[in-house]
Parts: structure tokens; C-alpha cells; sequence
């Protein structure tokens, strides 16, 4: 195919990509309000802010915003230098090699009026961009070993990741197979030289073998000295002003030169032009994957942060949809949320990854891709509604992004499809034969030494301030706090459970300072309803068909 | 006097009720007290329905990291301050609990051991800054102003855990409004829930056990509720977590421990939040 | 509250927040001695509000006495080990005057005839023999005696109160008795006395109840209601709804939980540390108490130590079982803080008599420690164990107070000599005067 059209195709798709990926923007329903929200009224909201900010003091602070954040990426200098580096390497490496070399027929010679592309220090500039882009992803890779959980989690990233691998190693081995390549050289004669003479061609030749590390499969003796200054004098007439020495090329030369034994073997156009097929074909396929993989944050992060330092002037209601679909595009999972997240150490006990505020964004991420489809998972409902809504992950975020609203919004779209965490519900129906025993809590509620003592004095209920305001106890609660205890004394702990009383105590422990005879009511009440949560969530994550994380009491 | 101590605000108050943060340092700085602001992690408060276990790693995470700086805790919600002091109490009582809890903060080289000072905002108050010199420092006093004192739940009960007063018959709040000029009424149901904590599951309970609460201060001639704890506050004040959705607010005006005691020591009203507006009307 | 872990230096200490400990601690008060108090929620709370002083003598004898003092002039003759006859009618006199006076002052009045005791019906219709009443109660006296017309309304769901079981029960003796069944405003299904109480505090629900009260009035010209008129707010409560209703309403203590003991705690809790009492409520001592130069002392906390108390002198009123001041295990019965001896039958099996309800009660309930004149646990010899440690109410030996009807007058006699015992030990061991 036609190496235009090609190009073509693949950066129409990485336009459509990205324009659907924008748009996804506006027609995504976060929140329970972007229901009545349409696409043209969030439409006319983005008008309406983008017209407020560019005519308002504002303006200043997003511009500022851009030249430290998105160009510099000062914040990330600061606090994550390796990180930083990566970005920059990559980041402006890629740019530049796009704009230079990729499109160097129109954007370089704009710039350098006598650019050629096999002259110095272009020649340099290329391997070193190259070099600087291999550091940039091996710095990447470094940092995600070092540091699990984050930076490239899903395959289509990895594939990117991989896919630019490919195009600066296929460009670097493309220059070493031109420097090798005898018929690369035979057609620029033809073109340049227009000599026919065979003694001309053979000079230049040897002094292309000895000074530009030609080669040509020949047999028989090597050049001559003679040969070669007769071959510098040519040179200097027909190739100088094009051709600079190519051992500048500090990748691809060395490389040639461990190439030439595989110039006889695989034949030399057939490589040159494999190598240029890979090189061409891997530029194309990772641009039309760049919209649809992680690399998309390229374009939504800047777009988040300048968000962000539009600060009031954002603030459209119609727009808050389509912030928070942004959200989801600008996160680039750097993993900074989680490890300020206030509510980290309760992770480490219950083992819900969802708990975390960069998981629980992606499973937001799913769950609105699926919403029509199914309810959220049990878990990713358990993990948002422990979140304490503190507002640290969103002071902390790098991206711009207001996490805080995003929970919010997230939790009463969770609500409104029929899911609810635990406590709202009563306690699940026990499934003692398919349970294992709950690891070891304070086991108050299972030693009965802990209810020796009651008398059944009814002074618990009596106190308790939830009793004491409902109309009819036993319609609103089931039983009252002494009854459990009886139940509990009894051993009959399947009946205790199995009341609103457990659910409706406000936890102010009247109940256990009044107790005459010192039984811990309200501590048992608490254990019980940590058995409860303890079963439902394994019972969710049966139905969900997933493996039980660490919980434990 | 002690000077200085580890803050520890709480994941609501600088989301929700930030005139309670603000207020608090106005009135502490006036005191020459300082403030560390060490990033400290959510107390457990709200896990412990689920997990006692998560509850008590996150609570003495805090401590351990009180203690590696040395500092006691300072603490203005009283749901913080009675999970980390319960949290304490477990761990000395269950050997099995503090193995696992300081196997787990060994990872980032923290231990928690006992006797980890923690001090909730009306301790520091009345106690370590002294009835006597918050007396001496009040340019405002209140004339009697009628006030009902709330004192909450979790850092009351059980007495023996959370060790801030007497848990049937206390008295540090009364003596600090006393302090301040104001008059704090005798009504019976001032050892009474506000109701937050099932705020979120049975509304109408939530309510409910406000509502009786402020009809009680009321009956009992007070024109003004006073809370120390962030929970208790947004209860009374009807202050919602969740934007456009409002929580009904008690029929009594009620205001920060903090706020009126700043109020009463002249501190500029920038700093100390809305509620003082209400003050020069009542009084 | 003093800071945890220090060491709190006071004269007296007295252990326990029943009526024994609140008497002892309003005595010692009153005489000026510093004091501190501590004590966990026990008994109190399940008091009648009632203040026996003696009912029946001798035991097992239905015979009651209108004139207490005569009564227990003849049970100090027949029980000279009894804590009655070591305090002495005048102290006991003595005692009851300034409780009962206090309680006055306190808002919480009390209703009495200083010679004479009171008849009164039970919720189960049966009639007590006491001494003093809340004014709440006092109406019932002497509607009782004359047989006044009475209307007794009693509510669905609170247990253990029957209007007609307690006519039923009184049908000779107070025939012009009247019952009614009436809802009770906002509450249904079982009741508890506190919600009630609670809710009578607000003046709607109390609008409510005494217009249906008033309704069912008939010709009954006076009401009776089982306890359950406010708890903090009593007095208010009991006279709008005396206006309400238009004749005088008289008070029945519940069965259990009732307010009336807690209204009593709540009354102590709320006024002793106005008087100067220094006040740990929901703390015990731990163990172990110990003597240092003269003094002791105490270790004292929720459940972990928090301070020391150094007194010069103990009055320990822990109460009995219930109250954990004894503990009772499959071998003796011990006294569980300073371990004193405790007089008690010889084994277990004489612990109690073969029949459950036999009139005479059983060993167990005279178990407790023997004291001396001056309220000192002693040994069998009567020797005391400790020269400044001096014991009051339930925990004493000799006495079988829910028998006699003698509860309140023995915790409250035995706290007022006990305090004059101890007030004397502080005296002769600090000879510089206390400041009154």
C-alpha cells in the first residue's frame, strides 16, 4: 500500500480517536444529574467557560499553569524527579523526532535551510533523540518495578509502550542498514553521479567502504590507497554537500558494523526495506493507537490541569459531567492519590484493592463503560464508601483532577443503580455451611464468660437513646440491646443478628457505662456487625465470582 | 504548660467544617500553642462497623507517629479522639491485635507502644492551658448568655477508655463556658446522641434524636447549643457531605466550642467562621 | 478531673456510690472533711425511691410497726450484733433528719412523720411498711389508710404493673378502688419507664395523659400511676399533671428497671460535688489497696490504674453481691477489694435454708462484715483489722435489710457513724484543724 495513504489512514484514526475520546467527554453520565444534562447543553457550557476564562483575570493563572505544569511538568519535578525525567525524555524526545525527522520535509527545512538529513548534526540528533526516548521508557520500565500497582497496568499500554520501542530501534537499525546498504548506494550514484565510469564508481566505492562504512558483498582483493583518494575527489564533488561522515551517528554506526554479517545472509534491499516497513508500519500503528491507550493523557492531562487553574471560572454545573469524564481520561494511575489516601492503612487490613484511590478510578472507569449492563462490583461499592471523602487525594493529584466530586458523583450513581454498601443494608442471611469461621476477632460475642454477668436487669434498654425515641421497639428494631444480650448468653447468636437494633445503634455506648455488672454491650453490638459485613462480603464476592481478598477482622 | 502537639484534624474537617480548623488555630495560636501539621491518616472511627482489626491499625498509625515526633496528639472531633483512645485500650488488652498491628507499621519503621498522649481540643482547653488563664485572656465575656452544652458520645463513653471526664455527671464544658460569662443550662438529655452516626442509614432516627435534643435545651432556657466535635456540628447545623443534598438543621442555633471561645477572646471574625454572626443578636 | 497518673492526697475516701456511699459522702461533706468518692453504676439505680427505716421485727413474723423507733428498740434488745444496736436510735435519729433534709434542699423533697411509719401498696397490690416518701409517693399513704376513692390507670406494655392485679390483690382493704387501662401518648408496643418518663418531660405528651386521665376520673378523688413521672424534671412533671388532672396523684414504684433509684443517683450526682466531693463516678478501686505510713493507698481507674488516692481514712459501702462489694464463689464469700474477713456460715451447704421463700430468709443474707462500735470491720474476736478503715450499708453483717425493711436506714445510719468514726480517726492522726 501506498506509504501516503497509509499515513493517511492511520492519523485519520488517531484524529477520529481522539475527537470520539472528547466527546466521550460530553455524553458520559457521571452523577446523577448529567442525566438531565444533554450533550448540547454541556456543549454550550464548555463555550460558555471557555469564553469566561479567556476574558477574565484567570487567564493568567491557566496560562501560568500551562508553561509550568504542562510544559515543564514543574510539578513533577519537584516531588518525582525519575518520573519527571521519563516524561521528558519521552515526551519531547518523540515531539521532536515527529516534527524533525517524521515530517522533515515540510517542518525542517522551515527551520534549517540547507537541511539534509544525512548531514551533521542531524545525523547525531537523530541517534541521540532515539537514545534519549530508550532512556525515557527505560527509566519508565525502572520505575515499575520498582514501584508495583502502577504506570502501565493494562496490555494496550504495554503494547504502546512497546510499539515505540520498536519505531526508535527500527529507525536506529534502519540508518545502520543505509550505512551498510550497497544498493542504497548504487541508486544514489545512478541518481547523483550519472558516471558511468566503472573505475569513478569503484573509487568512490572504496572510499565510501573505508571512510562511510559501506559494504559490498565483493571477492577478491580490497581497495587500494590510490583508489581511495581518487574516491575522496569524487566524493567531494557529488556527495559532500549531502553526506557527512556517518560514525556521528553514534548508535547506528556501531551497530552497523556488527550488522554486516547479516548484509550477505538476508540479502540487502530485503532488509532495508524490511527494516523501513517495521519502522513505518509501527509509527502508523502506534499513531492510530494513541488515542485508545494510555498515552490519550497526553492530551486530556494538560486539558485537566488548565481545568484546574481555571478554578471558579470552570465551575459551570453543565459542565461537571464533562470534567468528570475528563477525569477519567487525564488519569495517568501515577499512583500518587493511593499513597497519600487517608484510609491507606485500612487497605493493608481489608485487602480491597478498590479502597485505594487510583483503583477505585479505574473501577469507576469500568463500571461507567458497563453501567446499563450490570451493578457495580461488590467491591468497588465497599472500597468507594469507606472512602472518608478527606479531599487529600484531590489536593495531592498531579493531574488536575477533582477526585472529591468524582466520588461523590460515582457513589450516587452506585446508589441509584441498587447497590449499597453493607451497613445500609440489614445483615445477609447466614450461610453458615458454606462460611468458615471469621479469623480471630476480639471474640467477645462467642465466649460466654462475656455475658455471665447479666442479669437482665433491662438497664441497657432502658438508656439506650434509639429505643427510647422509636414508637414501638419491636416494629422499628426487632429487638432491644438486652434482648440480644439474652440471645447473645444464650448462645443463640443467629437470632441476634438478625434485628434492625444492630444497625440502628448510634454507637454511644450509654448502654455498656450503665451496665450494672460490666458486660460490654455495645462492643459486642459492634463485633456482631463486623460479623455481618464479614459475611455478606464473602457472599458478594461469591456472586461476583471473585476470589476473597485478605479481609480479615 | 505544653506548647506543642501533633494535630490531628480528621478527614472531615477540612472538607466539611473548615470554620471549626480555622477556629481552632486562631484560638491555640493566641495561646502560644503550636501546631504540627504532619500528614496523619483517618482515625478508623468509620471502619470500625466493619473491621475492629482495620479500625485499630489506622488509629495507631497516628500514635506511632506521635510518637516517633515526640509530640501528644491533639484532637478537636470527639469520634477521633474516642476511636485512637479505644484503639489504645484494645491493643494493650489483646497481645495478638498489637503483634499484628506493629508487624504492620514496622514497614514503615513505626511501633505503637502505650502511653501515647492524646488530648481532645476541650482537655487542652480546661486543663492544659487552664480554666484560669482562658479566664484571663476573655475581652468578651458572654453576660450570662443561657448556653446548652453538647457534650457528645464517643469521647465521653465508655469512661474508663476514653478517660475525659466523669461520664455520668461531667463538667469540663460547663466550666469552660463558665469561664467564658456564659451560663450553661441543667438539661437531662445533654449526655444524649446527636444522632450523626445513623445520619446516613435511618434519616428519620438521625433526626429524631436531634430534634429532642434541641426541644430539650430549649425547655431547659437555652438559646444556644455549643458542640465540640465535628460530627456533632454538622449534625446540629444540618451540614451535609454530599453536595445539593441538605441535611435538616436543629430549630437552636449551635456553634464550635472553639468559635465562641474565640469570639469571647476578641479574635478577629474572619478567622472564626459564620456562627459568631449570631452572637451579637443574642446577647 | 485530675490528671491520669498522679497521686490525689484527701482525707477520707469512701468507696461506693449506693445509698450508703452517697450518705456517707453528703455526711462527710457536710462536716467539712476533704473527701473523695468512687464508685461504679450498681444497686442504686434499682432503689424504690422509698427510705425504710424498720418494718418488720422479727422476721418470719408478719408483724409491722406503725412506730419504727419502737421497733427497733426491741430488735437492738433481741440483736445486739445487729449494725442498729452499734449506732444507737439517737444516731440513727440523727442521720435521717439531715438526709432527709438535704433531700429537701436538693429539690427532690421528701414526705415523712418523724415517729411514725407509712403504709404503702406495691405494683403487685401488696402493702409495704416505710418510713419516708418522695412527695410523688405521698399521696398514697393516706389514701390508703382511709380507703380514699381512687382511680389506678396503668398502660399497655409496661410490664409488671397491673391496675387490676393490684385491685384484685388490695380488694378488702381498699375497695373504692377504681382501674383503668389507658394508651400512652406516643409510645407503643413494650414500654420501658425511662422512655415514658422521658417523654412525660415534654408538656404535650403530659397535656395528653392527664386529659385522659381526667376523663376516666369518675368519682375518684385521688390517682394513682405507676413511677414513671420524669426523671430529672420530677417535680415539674408531677404538679402540671396534678392540675392537669384536678385531684393529687400518688407515685407506685415499678418492678424493674425503674427511674426511681436513678432519679435518687441522679439527685446525689448532680449536688455532691457542689458540696465539695471530689468525685470519680464509673471508677473502682483496683487491686491493691495498701497501707504506707498510716495511710492508704488506693489505686483507682476505669479498668487500668489511673491514679492513687492517699486517704487518711476509707469508708468502704461497695454494697453486697450485686453491687461486687462481696463475691460469692463455689467455697466462701469474700470481701473482693481489701479482702477482709467476711462473717458467713461455716460451709457452703448452710448458705441457705431448704425451701426458697422460707419466711425466715437464709444464712447467706446476714453474711457480710462484723463491724465494730466505732463501724470498723473486725475479726471473730472483734478485733479491728485496720484502725482507719470502717465499713457502711449492705455490706454489714447482721442484718437482713430486704426483710427487715430496714435498707435505707441501715445504709444511712451506718455511713453517718461510720463517717463520725472516721472523721475522729483523721482528727487524732492530723491534729491541725480542718477547714469547715
Amino acid at each position: 500500500m501506498q506509504p501516503f495513504i497509509l499515513a493517511t489512514i492511520a492519523l485519520g484514526i488517531c484524529l477520529a480517536g481522539t475527537l470520539w475520546r472528547i466527546g466521550r467527554w460530553f455524553w458520559s453520565d457521571i452523577g446523577p444529574e448529567s442525566l438531565s444534562l444533554p450533550t448540547k447543553r454541556r456543549m454550550r457550557a464548555a463555550r460558555q467557560t471557555l469564553w469566561r476564562v479567556f476574558s477574565g483575570r484567570r487567564l493568567f493563572k491557566v496560562v501560568g499553569a500551562f508553561q509550568w505544569e504542562v510544559l515543564l511538568l514543574g510539578h513533577l519535578l519537584r516531588r518525582h524527579p525519575l518520573r519527571w525525567a521519563a516524561h521528558m525524555l519521552i515526551g519531547y524526545g518523540l515531539l521532536t523526532l515527529i516534527l524533525f525527522h517524521a515530517l522533515d520535509d515540510w517542518i525542517t527545512p522551515l527551520v534549517f535551510s540547507d537541511y539534509e538529513p544525512t548531514l551533521n548534526p542531524f545525523r547525531w540528533l537523530r541517534n541521540l533523540l532515539g537514545a534519549l526516548v530508550l532512556m525515557g521508557v527505560l527509566a519508565t520500565v525502572v520505575r515499575h518495578f520498582r514501584q508495583a500497582g502502577e504506570a502501565f497496568r493494562t496490555p494496550g499500554d504495554r503494547l504502546l509502550l512497546v510499539l515505540i520501542v520498536v519505531v526508535v530501534l527500527s529507525g536506529v537499525l534502519l540508518e545502520s542498514a543505509r550505512i551498510l546498504s550497497p544498493a542504497v548506494f548504487d541508486a544514489m550514484v545512478e541518481d547523483y553521479m550519472g558516471d558511468d565510469d566503472p573505475e569513478a564508481v569503484a573509487a568512490l566505492q572504496a572510499y565510501w567502504a573505508a571512510e562511510f562504512g559501506a559494504w559490498r558483498a565483493r571477492s577478491g582483493t580490497g581497495f587500494s590507497g590510490e583508489q581511495i583518494k581518487t574516491g575522496a575527489s569524487i566524493h567531494e564533488t557529488f556527495c559532500a554537500a549531502c553526506h557527512d561522515r556517518p560514525q556521528s551517528a553514534f548508535l547506528s554506526y556501531p551497530l552497523s558494523r556488527l550488522m554486516k554479517p547479516l548484509m550477505a545472509v538476508a540479502g540487502d534491499h530485503r532488509l532495508n526495506q524490511w527494516l523501513w516497513n517495521v519502522h513505518f508500519w509501527a509509527t502508523c500503528l502506534a499513531l492510530a493507537c494513541l488515542p485508545f491507550s494510555k498515552l490519550f493523557h497526553f492530551i486530556a492531562t494538560p486539558i485537566s490541569i488548565m481545568v484546574r487553574a481555571a478554578g471558579p471560572a470552570a465551575a459551570h454545573p453543565a459542565l461537571q459531567p464533562v470534567r468528570r469524564a475528563l477525569a477519567l481520561d487525564a488519569c495517568t494511575h501515577c499512583g500518587m492519590c493511593s499513597q497519600h489516601c487517608s484510609v491507606a492503612p485500612i487497605y493493608k487490613v481489608l485487602g480491597n484493592p478498590n479502597i485505594l484511590p487510583a483503583e477505585k478510578l479505574k473501577g469507576i472507569k469500568r463500571f461507567q463503560t458497563h453501567r446499563k449492563q450490570s451493578l457495580p462490583k461488590a467491591t468497588l461499592v465497599e472500597g468507594s464508601f469507606i472512602c472518608t471523602l478527606c479531599g487529600r487525594c484531590t489536593q495531592w493529584c498531579p493531574s488536575g483532577i477533582d477526585l472529591q466530586d468524582l466520588w461523590q458523583a460515582s457513589r450516587k450513581d452506585m446508589i441509584q443503580s441498587g447497590a449499597a454498601p453493607l451497613r445500609r443494608r440489614s445483615a445477609p442471611p447466614l450461610q453458615t455451611a458454606l462460611v468458615p469461621p471469621a479469623p480471630a476477632s476480639l471474640g467477645l460475642s462467642d465466649r460466654p464468660e462475656t455475658f455471665w454477668a447479666c442479669v437482665q436487669c433491662t438497664t441497657c434498654t432502658s438508656v439506650c437513646p434509639v429505643v427510647a425515641v422509636s414508637e414501638d421497639p419491636q416494629r422499628d428494631l426487632g429487638l432491644t440491646p438486652q434482648q440480644i444480650m439474652n440471645l447473645m448468653r444464650l448462645q443463640l447468636k443467629e437470632q441476634a443478628m438478625d434485628s434492625r437494633m444492630l444497625w440502628d445503634c448510634v454507637t454511644c455506648y450509654k448502654c455498656q457505662e450503665h451496665c450494672p455488672q460490666d458486660v460490654k454491650v455495645a462492643d459486642v453490638l459492634y463485633e456482631l456487625r463486623n460479623e455481618a459485613w464479614h459475611r455478606g462480603a464473602r457472599s458478594d464476592q461469591r456472586a461476583a465470582n471473585q476470589p476473597p481478598h485478605g479481609s480479615s477482622f | 504548660m505544653q506548647t506543642a502537639y501533633l494535630y490531628f484534624p480528621g478527614c472531615k474537617l477540612s472538607p466539611f467544617l473548615s470554620q471549626y480548623d480555622t477556629s481552632t488555630r486562631a484560638v491555640l495560636d493566641a495561646f502560644g500553642i503550636q501546631l504540627d501539621d504532619t500528614e496523619l491518616n483517618c482515625c478508623g472511627y468509620p471502619v470500625r462497623h466493619q473491621s475492629l482489626r482495620a479500625s485499630v491499625l489506622a488509629a495507631a498509625r497516628n500514635l506511632a507517629i506521635a510518637d516517633r515526633m515526640g509530640l501528644p496528639v491533639l484532637i478537636p472531633c470527639q469520634c477521633c479522639y474516642g476511636n485512637l483512645k479505644q484503639a489504645a485500650y484494645w491493643l494493650a488488652q489483646n497481645a495478638e491485635l498489637c503483634d499484628f498491628v506493629n508487624g504492620e507499621l514496622a514497614a514503615e519503621g513505626l511501633r505503637w507502644h502505650a502511653g501515647i498522649a492524646v488530648r481532645h481540643l476541650l482537655s487542652v482547653l480546661a486543663e492544659d492551658i487552664g480554666i484560669e488563664r482562658v479566664q484571663a485572656r476573655v475581652s468578651r465575656p458572654l453576660h450570662a448568655l443561657p448556653v446548652a452544652v453538647h457534650y457528645g458520645c464517643h469521647a465521653l463513653r465508655p469512661g474508663h477508655v476514653v478517660q475525659l471526664d466523669n461520664p455520668l455527671a461531667p463538667t469540663i464544658f460547663e466550666n469552660l463556658m463558665s469561664a467564658l460569662g456564659a451560663a450553661p443550662v441543667e438539661w437531662p438529655l445533654r449526655l444524649e446522641c446527636c444522632g450523626h452516626p445513623v445520619r446516613d442509614n435511618n434519616p428519620p432516627l438521625a433526626a429524631k434524636l436531634m430534634n429532642q435534643k434541641c426541644e430539650d435545651a430549649r425547655a431547659a432556657g437555652a438559646r444556644i447549643l455549643v458542640t465540640a466535635c465535628t460530627y456533632c456540628q454538622m449534625q446540629f447545623a444540618g451540614i451535609s457531605e454530599t453536595p445539593g443534598h441538605p441535611e435538616q438543621a436543629g430549630d437552636l442555633p449551635a456553634i464550635l466550642v472553639s468559635q465562641l471561645l474565640g469570639w469571647a477572646m476578641g479574635l478577629p471574625d474572619d478567622r472564626l467562621g459564620d456562627e459568631v454572626q449570631s452572637l451579637g443578636a443574642l446577647l | 478531673m485530675t490528671a491520669v497518673g498522679s497521686d490525689i492526697h484527701c482525707d477520707l475516701l469512701v468507696i461506693g456510690t449506693g445509698m450508703a456511699g452517697m450518705a456517707a459522702a453528703l455526711f462527710a461533706a457536710q462536716r467539712g472533711i476533704d473527701t473523695v468518692q468512687v464508685g461504679m453504676t450498681g444497686e442504686i439505680n434499682f432503689a424504690s425511691g422509698l427510705l425504710d427505716l424498720l418494718g418488720v421485727h422479727p422476721v418470719g413474723s408478719s408483724r409491722t410497726w406503725p412506730n419504727p423507733w419502737d421497733g427497733i428498740a426491741r430488735l437492738i434488745r433481741a440483736h445486739p450484733r445487729h449494725p442498729y444496736a452499734l449506732i444507737g436510735a439517737e444516731s440513727i435519729r440523727a442521720s435521717m433528719d439531715i438526709f432527709v433534709a438535704f433531700l429537701n434542699e436538693a429539690g427532690m423533697p421528701y414526705i415523712r412523720h418523724p415517729e411514725k411509719n407509712v403504709q404503702v401498696i406495691t405494683p403487685l397490690g401488696t402493702v409495704k411498711t416505710t418510713y419516708a416518701l418522695p412527695e410523688t409517693m405521698a399521696a398514697g399513704a393516706p389514701a390508703l389508710k382511709v380507703g380514699t376513692p381512687c382511680l389506678l390507670a396503668d398502660f399497655p406494655g409496661l410490664k409488671g404493673f397491673s391496675a387490676r392485679q393490684i385491685k384484685n390483690t388490695l380488694q378488702e382493704r381498699w375497695p373504692a378502688m377504681q382501674t383503668v387501662r389507658l394508651p400512652f401518648p406516643g409510645l407503643r408496643g413494650e414500654l420501658q419507664t425511662e422512655r415514658m418518663a422521658r417523654r412525660l418531660e415534654t408538656p404535650q405528651a403530659r397535656e395528653q395523659l392527664g386529659k385522659s386521665i381526667r376523663q376516666n376520673l369518675g368519682g375518684a378523688r385521688v390517682v394513682g400511676l405507676p413511677a414513671v413521672l420524669g426523671v430529672s424534671r420530677t417535680r415539674e412533671v408531677w404538679t402540671d399533671m396534678c392540675e392537669t388532672v384536678g385531684v393529687p396523684i400518688f407515685e407506685i414504684p415499678t418492678m424493674l428497671p425503674g427511674i426511681t433509684g436513678v432519679r435518687l443517683r441522679e439527685c446525689f450526682e448532680r449536688n455532691l460535688p457542689r458540696l465539695g466531693i471530689r468525685a470519680r463516678y464509673q471508677q473502682k478501686i483496683l487491686p491493691a489497696p495498701r497501707l504506707s505510713g498510716g495511710a492508704f493507698i488506693a489505686p483507682v481507674g476505669g479498668e487500668t490504674v489511673e491514679a492513687q488516692i492517699r486517704a487518711q481514712a476509707v469508708i468502704l459501702a461497695s454494697g453486697r453481691f450485686f453491687g461486687q462489694g462481696l463475691h460469692a464463689d463455689r467455697h466462701a464469700i469474700r470481701e473482693t477489694i481489701f479482702n477482709l474477713p467476711v462473717y458467713q456460715p461455716a460451709a457452703r451447704v448452710n448458705w441457705h435454708r431448704k425451701t426458697l421463700f422460707n419466711d425466715r430468709g437464709h444464712p447467706i443474707h446476714r453474711a457480710g462484715l462484723a463491724v465494730d462500735s466505732r463501724m470498723r470491720p473486725c475479726d471473730e474476736q472483734g478485733r479491728y483489722i485496720y484502725p482507719n478503715l470502717f465499713a457502711a450499708g449492705s455490706i454489714l453483717a447482721h442484718q437482713d435489710w430486704i426483710r427487715q425493711k430496714c435498707g435505707s436506714g441501715l445504709a444511712i445510719a451506718s455511713a453517718y457513724a461510720a463517717v463520725r468514726a472516721a472523721c475522729r480517726s483523721v482528727q487524732s492522726q492530723t491534729p491541725s484543724t480542718q477547714e469547715a
